[in-house]
């Protein structure tokens, strides 16, 4: 058995954000990592955007990466490439498997949960038709076109209007693909409207609303797909549906945090995150394990996760120094009308642990489209923050920013329509 | 090349009588025109081994599968491909009783042993998901779940290490009667055998058109399913059938051998075999009428959708020696061919073949091919020790389903190597996780290069015409 | 001469047009004056940053690269002209300038990402 203060699993941007965070507080850190690399899909992510809020400038995928990457490696924070964690139990023990040392035991005072996320593939949605070769997940294609210079289609359908498929639109236009249409079953995008206008208007590439694909043609290779528009209700509207000649359809239909190597000790999950419920420093219901990043939401901005990592990494420092649980006395932080989660869900009642500011932030994400609505935040019948905001969407996370003194009681956030005048 | 068998069709049927010709002094050969072994219908089925009530009385199907149910336990102990005695239920409310006992009494002359009527409370106590207005059950303890594709596998590797030869991507194109011996030729080769098989399903009456055989008239029903998380696994223990009706055994609910729940499948006519695109009609039939037997199915917990085609020729299995006896027709296996092929199998070597000109004589020597454990399944210490030896073992390569590069290793040498994406998830799972093989596919594709010496753009999902990559970047000629 | 565009200021999109007329430029649709700003930066003289794969001497290795600067949109196609020539040697470190001055717009192709010399990745 090997002991550390601190292990974090998951060499991602939030993993590598919450092991520098953790390393500051003089504990030691392990990170582990299942990939040759740091970085994790940072690393095929090769287009810009990336870090104008946590470096103030703008950056790839790749250099946002690498600039962690290298103060990790110069750090004290020990690191595992190549290895996989196979089980962790309540007690924070974990199994590892790893090339050089074979199976592993280490014992943590704290872990940082950091794994990430993964996309939603094709049979969730259960497309009806043919099974033939050429349907991916945007991220597939990505990292065949990014990392192996190569294409998995050349005349392209994109179904789902995730930043990921928006962001392979504009990748396979400019990489030598026809991208014929990018095809969205809800009324509106769930991409940053950013990469609407850059990805798809600057190279004029059609975004269907309310349109999916009914069917797909093809024995081996995709040949064409059916699309058609649908109803308020989500059904077809047969009259509308017709045959695209295409290659390839890429999906982008939504990502899912990877949870399952903690499926079964019993952290206490949130069933819309599909995360772990968490207190304001990323503490899950197990006191000593934290979360954060997308494994915990899945976020729009890579400055987000690292920020969140940070707080994780250094809420896990401080536990694994003083190994003192946080009082069991908690408030909850629920979503009302209009919001589809908040996070984190739980605040701690007697000591507001916060980020040092005497303010906790929330961050949460509507249900839909809102124009000309306000955000309001209260808390035992009172009112404690209203902001007024030109229009909400489900695309783009949203925060808060509350004063610890106000949070007396459980919080409920939610979305007021404003008044037309 | 000279055989003493050629069988033309590499599904559960044709790997099942290989298997057991292997086993002869027969030279034997298996055609497939498909990239791998179980590409047909032996893919996209139930995967239940039938107790064999359902039959009717006096038929070929009522026999083969009663006695097919009994070989499988047997069978599965000596090959170990997946397979669990479940038992399995048919479902029916109060006015289904009647139903029940015409199941029973047809399930009792057709020799089915242990058959139970069980009320609701008994049903409870073994299957406590079932739908609320169910009243009672028949219990058939001899059913089971198997991996279709698995199993097919599994026969066709051991026949391999027994001295057959299966050659994949071969589809036969022309057929000759000689005096003595058939002439076969394929896309790629020419043969020639004293004695054909055809078992090529949906294809059957192709082959008997080539060869100068009677050709049957062949009727089509595809089944869609949908396949479930193996988070619901442990909801539903039995296979359950509602009370069949002149359709089918209609729409089941069933664990199965890969540790998933399945749900289908629908039975709708389609023009031939090949007609495996789902059909969004059938999905919803299977979501409203699923809820009929059991409760709590979660079709939000999907990870994929599919058809399989049954190909049928009246109402039974033909199984016969064609006009010539050299010739021997196993055709229109539809349901409950899975669990009938074992015992197709044995009458088709022990029985028809006595009327051929070829001698069978069983050899005294059986080998056979077990699959290395998976190191997700070997103890901690073993598996520490192994990846000392072989570093492969710590490379996860498919994360959902904890299949390492050496396991991956392993299963490119085995007696029939995969040749394709597809085939290597048949044989290892990688990629039948929840991710369906989002992280791990470009992996697999190198490491099926590696194994072929070919490079990344070659490889494919399903055979020739499915390449998971068309071109490098900026190979537009308008870009460059 | 009138132009429409999406604005992407914030989430809202404002649909924004642009009309040059005698008197000058004129905004509308825009609810703020960014809407506004950005709408005449785009009318006038659109840019972007451009990012981009390289072939590089290692077989199914491509390194990533971009433009240090913004370069005008509708020179786009030129620079990834010039990119899809390329063939980079491995090893390369993150920021080193591969093309200078591509294309004369006062913009060098830098890689973004360090690359070992046997492509592994």
């Amino acid at each position: 058995m090997i002991d550390f203060d601190v292990v974090i699993i998951g060499g991602g941007p939030a993993g590598m954000a919450a092991a520098l965070s953790a390393i500051k507080q003089d504990v030691s850190v392990l990170l582990i990592e299942r990939d040759k690399r740091l970085g994790g899909v940072l690393q095929q992510c090769v287009h810009n955007g990336f870090g104008l809020h946590y470096f103030n400038e703008e950056l790839t995928g790749t250099e946002y990466a690498e600039r962690f990457e290298q103060s990790v490696l110069s750090s004290s924070v020990k690191v595992m490439l190549d290895s996989f964690v196979i089980d962790i139990k309540a007690d924070k023990t974990l199994t590892v498997m790893s090339a050089e040392e074979g199976i592993v035991h280490i014992s943590a005072k704290s872990i940082v949960l950091a794994m990430g996320c993964r996309e939603r593939p094709a049979g969730a949605i259960a497309i009806a038709g043919d099974r033939p070769c050429g349907v991916w997940t945007a991220g597939f294609a990505q990292k065949l076109c990014n990392i192996k210079g190569k294409l998995v289609g050349k005349r392209i359908v994109i179904l789902g209007s995730g930043d990921i498929g928006l962001i392979m639109a504009r990748r396979m236009t400019y990489s030598g693909a026809k991208v014929l249409m990018v095809c969205e079953i809800m009324p509106y995008s769930g991409g940053l409207k950013r990469n609407i206008v850059q990805c798809l208007e600057d190279n004029d590439i059609p975004l269907y609303l309310s349109t999916t694909i009914t069917d797909i043609v093809g024995k081996k290779r995709v040949e064409g797909v059916h699309i058609a528009q649908v109803d308020s209700k989500m059904n077809v509207i047969e009259s509308t549906k017709r045959y695209i000649e295409c290659d390839s359809v890429l999906l982008s239909i939504g990502l899912i945090p990877e949870n399952e190597l903690i499926r079964d000790i019993g952290v206490e999950m949130s069933r819309i995150t599909q995360g772990a419920v968490v207190d304001e420093t990323r503490q899950t219901s197990i006191s000593g394990i934290y979360s954060c990043g997308n494994v915990l939401h899945v976020h729009d901005l890579v400055d987000n996760v690292s920020r969140e990592g940070e707080l994780a990494g250094y809420h896990a420092a401080l536990y694994a120094k003083s190994s003192e649980p946080l009082g069991n006395k908690k408030y909850k932080v629920i979503a009302s009308e209009g919001v589809r989660y908040a996070l984190p869900q739980l605040i701690n009642a007697e000591n507001i642990v916060g980020d040092g500011s005497g303010t906790v932030k929330l961050f949460f994400r509507v249900g839909g489209v809102y124009s000309n609505s306000a955000v309001v935040v209260k808390c035992e019948g009172r009112e404690i923050l209203r902001r007024p905001k030109p229009v909400f969407s489900p695309g783009e996370m949203e925060s808060v920013v509350l004063k610890t003194k106000d949070i007396t009681g459980d919080i409920y956030i939610g979305i007021e329509n404003l008044p037309h005048n | 090349m000279k055989y003493d068998v050629i069988i033309i069709g590499g599904g559960v049927i044709g790997c099942s009588i290989l298997r057991r010709l292997s086993l002869t002094n027969q030279r034997v050969l298996l055609l497939e025109k498909g990239s791998d072994v179980a590409v047909g219908a032996s893919r996209a089925n139930s995967g239940i081994v039938h107790a064999g009530y359902d039959a009717e009385v006096g038929t070929l199907k009522a026999r083969l599968n009663v006695k097919g149910a009994a070989m499988f336990m047997d069978l599965h102990r000596q090959l170990e491909f997946p397979y669990v005695n479940t038992g399995s239920l048919v479902l029916a409310n109060k006015e289904g009783l009647n139903g029940l006992y015409g199941l029973l009494n047809k399930g009792i002359i057709n020799g089915v042993p242990d058959l139970k009527l069980l009320s609701r409370k008994e049903l409870l106590d073994i299957e406590p998901n079932i739908a609320d207005d169910i009243a009672f059950g028949l219990y058939a303890p001899t059913a089971g779940i198997v991996s279709p594709y698995e199993l097919t596998v599994c026969l066709a590797e051991n026949a391999i290490v027994n001295g057959a030869t299966v050659n994949t991507d071969e589809e036969v194109v022309f057929i000759k009667k000689n005096a003595d011996t058939y002439s076969v030729k394929t896309n790629r080769c020419a043969y020639s055998c004293t004695v054909l098989i055809n078992c090529a399903g949906a294809g059957a009456a192709d082959i008997d058109k080539l060869a100068g055989e009677k050709v049957p008239r062949m009727t089509y029903k595809r089944g869609d399913y949908y396949v479930l998380d193996e988070s619901e696994y442990t909801k539903y223990r039995h296979p359950c059938f509602p009370l069949p009706n002149s359709n089918g055994k209609g729409i089941l609910v069933t664990p199965t051998a890969d540790g998933n729940i399945l749900v289908g499948p629908t039975s709708i006519k389609v023009a031939d075999g090949y007609c495996t695109g789902i059909g969004s009609e059938g999905l919803k039939q299977i979501r409203e009428n699923s809820s009929k037997i059991v409760k709590g199915l979660d079709f939000r917990k999907v990870i994929r959708v599919f058809a399989g085609v049954r190909s049928g020729i009246g109402d039974d299995f033909v199984i016969e020696s064609g006009m010539n006896p050299d010739y021997i027709k196993v055709e229109g296996i539809n349901s409950p061919g899975l669990s009938a092929s074992p015992a197709i199998a044995e009458y088709v070597v022990d029985e028809l073949m006595l009327a051929s000109s070829v001698n069978v004589v069983y050899k005294d020597d059986v080998m056979v091919y077990k699959r290395k454990p998976l190191a997700r399944e070997l103890p901690e210490d073993e598996l520490h020790d192994l990846i000392k030896e072989h570093s492969e073992f710590s490379k996860v390569v498919c994360r959902c389903e904890k299949i390492t590069e050496g396991d991956l290793d392993a299963v490119l040498n085995s007696p029939l190597p995969p040749k394709t994406l597809d085939a290597v998830k048949r044989r290892a799972r990688a990629g039948m996780g929840r991710c369906q093989g989002g992280f791990c596919t470009l992996r697999l594709m190198e490491l099926l290069a590696e194994r072929y010496g070919v490079s990344i753009d070659d490889v494919t999902k399903s055979g020739e015409g499915s390449n998971v990559i068309l071109c490098d970047i900026y190979n537009d000629p308008h870009m460059v | 001469m009138k132009k429409e565009y999406t604005c992407i200021m914030c989430p809202m999109g404002c649909s924004l047009t642009v009309t040059e007329g005698k008197s000058g430029i004129a905004v509308s649709g825009n609810s703020c004056r960014r809407g506004a700003e950005y709408a005449i930066q785009e009318y006038k003289d659109p840019k972007r940053i451009v990012t981009a794969l390289a072939f590089t001497d290692v077989v199914n290795c491509v390194v990533p690269v971009k433009t240090d600067a913004l370069i005008p949109k509708g020179k786009i196609t030129d620079v990834l002209a010039v990119v899809s020539q390329l063939k980079i040697s491995l090893p390369i470190s993150l920021g080193q300038v591969v093309v200078s001055n591509v294309c004369d717009l006062g913009a060098n192709i830098i890689v973004t990402r360090t690359l070992g010399a046997i492509g592994k990745r």
